[in-house]
């Protein structure tokens, strides 16, 4: 078995769901300026809403597009009601990172209200397969290159379609985007649209992967926020490799210190990066 | 204007000494005749698979104590909360049933971390503290007025560890949470493995991602495992990814695993898995109780050692309340010196001179989603 070739397999997949939970936060801080942490708690409530589908008899498809709808419809929401009245009132960022919080501790009590107090796990498995000397499941690949084809199309979205060319106005200044006629409300909008449906998919990954708990969307939060800071907050492409980068730190620090130390490492890590880089791999010179 | 503000004061006073008065009336003036037994548990939280199962068995041998009459002729009356299987949480859940409701006699906890938690305080207060399911060897001297119904992991470790000598795994493996009751399992295993100990790896609560763990693992090259979990959330999480890492290894679980509708529900996870539990006596007491316990919650125990050690649990201390009345160290001396040989749900019951359960453990293995006595 060549432990290189299975640490960077573990590397890949975990920081595929880092990384697809680091680019929705990322997708709508750039252009709504709000650091959404509450993204924890929609990827949270997306994931039950996928466990309970699956247990209800809906097979895993149906179960993953309803809880897709469900992060989006959470998502839009979060900003309708909570984020856009805040805009309203002019609020200074830390307004709007209390309410973030709060909706956060929120989604675990809707979750232990709806689904119960209980972790649950799917016991979902896929075939293995062996490549150079590891192992991998079928659904660690489809995870990887789904990521991976999902940065690809935001990639080129953001790039080259009439609504990225709109957000990216709004981004850079939303005043005079609005002058020229776009309508950053439902640029604003759309964007909640197109990062909880990124949250949808890592939620679903999360759970077909890993199980669920009522509470786990802090730490969704705490990871994405700590991809986003590494990698340059406002940076898409920051973000995804700064998920790698924390998943590769992460599992080195397993390898070589123990699993007690997972955590605290990415801490020092988000540490180093603040101390020495404040503003990421990417800076903050341009968005996405 | 100085007098509106000292009239505004009187009044503050005054509506503060109402509402002290009404808390104090709604928590003393209650039902007086009720004989009023705390119960610590985990009702939310990972850990409320173990917690509620045990709720259960208590409410229904609490149900026939009070249909045949109650105790000395008072009803019993259950006073549960929430423990979390949390240390911190218990801290407060036993202060709030000692100094709030005022009960002298405590069933629990689940966990042993919240028993361990708990046992200090209920020790200072001389409160009888009697838990059916805490497991952690630690607890055995905890203090005079400990009891458990259930054998210490001490026992369960020697079993796995003589298990293994016989069978020839001599390198083995260990991955265990950091919890009280999780690293008692470990420790009290590295104590009586002989063999070589290869890997030995603790976790935090909440870790999810075992798979470098297990790849580490697997380059130690063990011939066994020992998966010692607080609950079976994390256990199945390191159960899938060990099947995933395609390593080929005997894998031996801690009792938090036993649970029998998750074992059917992810029947090839658990597959030859070994564990350790009481085997219930195949007639009387234990078979009128599993009975009851299916006619009054509509399915099977999933834990039907544990619902018998709690269910015994609630007649033991009812049977010595009834004996030598409502003083913890009078029910302590019966527990220690009247109970002999005692016919429980369990089986033929002892407590030895700790306070710990004297009842046979038996080596269980998972075959096609049932847990199946190994035959030694």
């Amino acid at each position: 078995m060549d432990v290189l070739v299975q640490l960077v397999f573990h590397t890949l997949i975990t920081g595929s769901i880092y990384a697809l939970i680091a680019s929705g936060l990322v997708f709508i801080y750039a252009t709504t300026r709000v650091f959404h942490l509450a993204h924890g708690g929609v990827i949270a409530f997306a994931a039950y809403v996928f466990w309970w589908t699956n247990e209800m008899g809906l097979p895993l498809v149906v179960a993953g597009i309803v809880a897709i709808l469900a992060s989006i419809i959470l998502g839009v929401l979060m900003n309708e009601f909570v984020y856009e009245p805040l805009r309203a009132r002019k609020t200074k960022s830390l307004g709007y990172l209390i309410a973030t919080i709060a909706m956060l501790m929120m989604c675990g009590a809707v979750i232990i209200l709806l689904f119960g107090a209980q972790g649950q796990s799917l016991g979902f498995s896929t075939e293995l397969y062996h490549v150079a000397g590891a192992t991998i499941s079928f659904l660690q690949i489809i995870i990887i290159a789904s990521a991976f084809i999902l940065f690809l199309g935001l990639g080129a979205l953001v790039r080259f379609s009439r609504f990225g060319k709109a957000m990216r106005a709004t981004a850079d200044n939303e005043v005079v985007a609005e002058v020229l006629g776009i309508d950053t409300h439902a640029v604003r909008r759309l964007t909640f649209v197109l990062g909880s449906a990124l949250g949808g998919v890592a939620s679903i990954f999360y759970v077909l992967e890993f199980n669920l708990d009522p509470n786990m969307g802090v730490m969704i939060a705490v990871k994405g926020l700590t991809a986003a800071i590494i990698g340059g907050p406002g940076s898409i492409v920051g973000a995804i490799l700064g998920a790698f980068l924390l998943s590769g730190v992460e599992q080195a620090s397993v390898w070589y210190l123990g699993s007690t130390w997972r955590n605290a490492m990415a801490f020092v890590l988000l540490f180093v990066f603040l101390l020495v880089k404040p503003t990421g791999l990417f800076g903050r010179g341009r968005d996405f | 204007m100085a007098e509106n503000k000292q009239n505004g004061l009187l009044w503050a006073i005054g509506g503060v000494l109402i509402i002290l008065g009404v808390i104090y009336f709604s928590v003393t003036g209650g039902s007086t005749n009720t004989l009023k037994i705390g119960v610590l548990a985990p009702l939310t939280g990972d850990a409320a698979y173990a917690g509620t199962a045990i709720q259960k068995s208590n409410d229904l041998a609490v149900s026939e104590i009070n249909a045949a009459g109650g105790v000395n002729g008072r009803q019993i009356e259950l006073v549960y909360e929430d423990s979390k299987c949390e240390g911190a949480t218990a801290t407060t859940s036993t202060q709030k049933l000692i100094n709030v409701d005022g009960v002298k006699f405590i069933l629990g906890g689940t966990c042993s971390g919240e028993t361990l938690a708990a046992a200090p305080i209920t020790q200072e207060a001389r409160v009888l503290l009697l838990s059916p399911t805490a497991t952690s060897p630690d607890l055995t001297n905890a203090g005079d007025l400990v009891f458990r119904t259930y054998p210490s992991d001490d026992f369960e470790a020697k079993m796995v560890a003589a298990y293994a000598k016989e069978n020839g795994l001599a390198r083995a493996a260990i991955i265990s949470e950091n919890t009280d009751f999780a690293q008692g399992v470990r420790n009290a295993f590295k104590t009586s493995y002989e063999g070589e100990l290869v890997f030995d790896e603790a976790y935090n609560t909440g870790e999810t991602d075992f798979r470098t763990l297990i790849t580490k693992m697997r380059a130690a090259n063990p011939q066994m495992v020992y998966v010692s979990v607080q609950t079976n959330v994390s256990g199945e999480l390191i159960l899938k990814q060990l099947e995933e890492s395609g390593m080929n290894v005997a894998v031996f679980a801690v009792n938090s695993m036993l649970d029998r509708n998750a074992i059917a529900a992810n029947a090839s996870l658990y597959e030859e898995a070994i564990m350790a539990e009481v085997q219930l006596p195949s007639e009387g007491k234990a078979v009128a109780m599993l009975a009851a316990f299916e006619t009054m919650y509509g399915s099977a125990s999933e834990f039907p050692a544990f619902t018998a050690s709690a269910y015994d649990s609630v007649y033991l201390l009812a049977e010595a309340i009834a004996a030598v009345g409502e003083d913890p160290e009078a029910v302590a001396g019966y527990f220690s010196y009247q109970v002999v040989d005692w016919p429980g749900a369990i089986g033929t019951f002892n407590f030895d001179e700790n306070g710990d359960a004297e009842v046979e453990l038996t080596l269980v293995q998972v075959i096609g989603g049932e847990l199946v006595p190994l035959a030694q």
